[in-house]
């Protein structure tokens, strides 16, 4: 084991008894040389693992995935990368289970993309990080997509390189799909720079019509605006907006004339005292989910809040 | 549907600026004016109850303000808009520099 740089591994589990059996000893293997541990997975895997380490518990962070992580794109900056900065100059360890049997299809891109994005956004960071897979109730392309976004797998005793690890731009680009029609009526405009206060309008009116609690209709304003914004700032404009109502949430579009090049865009804050490139990891804090389709000349991207 | 629009005003009797509007990619530049005719080094009160909206580059502008303001002094807040709370608590979590006006 090297002393610095990322370890990135992929944990095959069936059931409580081999869930338990994969974490909770890698979680005291920390604790006995004093590494920060940072257990962020579903609620009901975080109850397993507390009640298994019981008095130990509370030297370790708990998050639950499914809140912390519920958009893909705000793990890296907002759970992983967060981790790592609060201990600078230490290795940590962190238990991170961003794929479970309730992701939706509409999620599951970003969900791949991201664990992809681990290796090239932390892969200088003194991290072991530990991606528990559920094989159980996973469908077996997920399974196989671990093994092309994770350099190591472990099941049981076995640990062992992964002959289908993938680049991580590679991956990215093939969960990079057109998103399909809104079967839903929508509204929307287009705008240029000068129309952004017409924009936030739909916004707020679709979002107190689906019932949006004032602070959720807030943070999809802020969110929509800021990528409206960037539709008008690195393109020569204009952009489009449409906006539609489904049960659960709102979803706003903004499509602009642009590609993003930058694959770690939204996922890492620029250091403190940069201009600009902090927009997206706002938009992927706020969102329930941010998903984004991009080529030469157009990107569009469906932010969803839900209610 | 009238355009974004953004007044800076000096505070009556006491050193500050009001907004009023919203500051987005329209009105920035104007913000930005205002601010760097600040002479530090001294604290600068923002009255915000008029303040509408403000995205992440009018923070950004307000964040290195606070920096400009010098050792000690900082820009105090009064009645931010969720926006912009909302905004420091993501992106700038240790927000050095821009305090709450005491109630």
């Amino acid at each position: 084991m090297t002393a610095s740089g990322l370890v990135h591994e992929a944990l095959f589990y069936r059931g409580d008894e081999e869930y338990i059996a994969g974490t909770v000893g890698f979680v005291h293997a920390g604790l006995e040389v004093s590494e920060p541990v940072l257990v962020a997975v579903p609620e009901s895997n975080g109850a397993l693992i507390r009640k298994s380490l019981g008095a130990d518990a509370h030297a370790v962070r708990f998050l639950d995935m499914s809140t912390a992580g519920r958009n893909p794109g705000r793990i890296i900056p907002g759970v992983l990368h967060a981790f790592v900065d609060e201990h600078p100059g230490r290795r940590v360890r962190i238990i991170g289970e961003p794929i479970w049997a309730g992701r939706t299809a509409a999620e599951y891109p970003a969900c791949v993309q991201h664990e992809a994005l681990i290796n090239l956004a932390l892969g200088d960071s003194p991290a072991w990080i530990l991606c528990p897979y559920d094989t159980e109730r996973l469908d077996p392309d997920v399974v196989d997509d671990a093994y092309r976004t994770h350099p190591v797998l472990v099941e049981g005793d076995d640990r062992w390189l992964s002959r289908d690890y993938t680049g991580a731009r590679q991956v990215v680009s093939a969960y990079n799909v057109r998103l399909p029609e809104p079967a839903d009526p929508f509204v929307g405009t287009a705008f240029t720079a000068a129309q952004l206060g017409e924009v936030r309008a739909i916004v707020t009116e679709q979002a107190v019509l689906a019932g949006l609690l004032p602070d959720r209709m807030d943070d999809l304003q802020l969110a929509v605006n800021e990528v409206a914004t960037n539709a008008v700032t690195h393109t020569p404009g204009p952009g489009t907006l449409r906006v539609w109502r489904q049960p659960d949430r709102v979803v706003c579009e903004i499509t602009s004339p642009g590609q993003i090049t930058d694959a770690l865009a939204g996922r890492v804050p620029p250091p403190l005292e940069a201009e600009h490139g902090r927009g997206l990891v706002l938009v992927n804090q706020l969102c329930d989910l941010v998903q984004t389709y991009t080529e030469p000349g157009r990107t569009v991207q469906r932010l969803h809040v839900r209610r | 549907m009238a355009e974004t629009a953004l007044i800076v005003e000096p505070l009556d009797g006491r050193a500050g600026l009001r907004l009023v509007g919203d500051v987005d990619l329209a009105t920035v530049d104007e913000l930005r004016a205002a601010l760097a005719a600040v002479d530090p080094p001294r604290d600068l009160r923002l009255e915000l109850a008029d303040l509408h909206f403000i995205d992440v580059a009018g923070t950004a502008a307000l964040v290195h303000e606070a920096a400009r303001l010098g050792d000690g002094h900082a820009i105090v807040l009064r009645d931010p808009p969720y926006a912009l709370l909302r905004i420091l608590d993501v992106l700038w979590r240790s927000h050095p520099g821009i305090r709450m006006e005491a109630p």
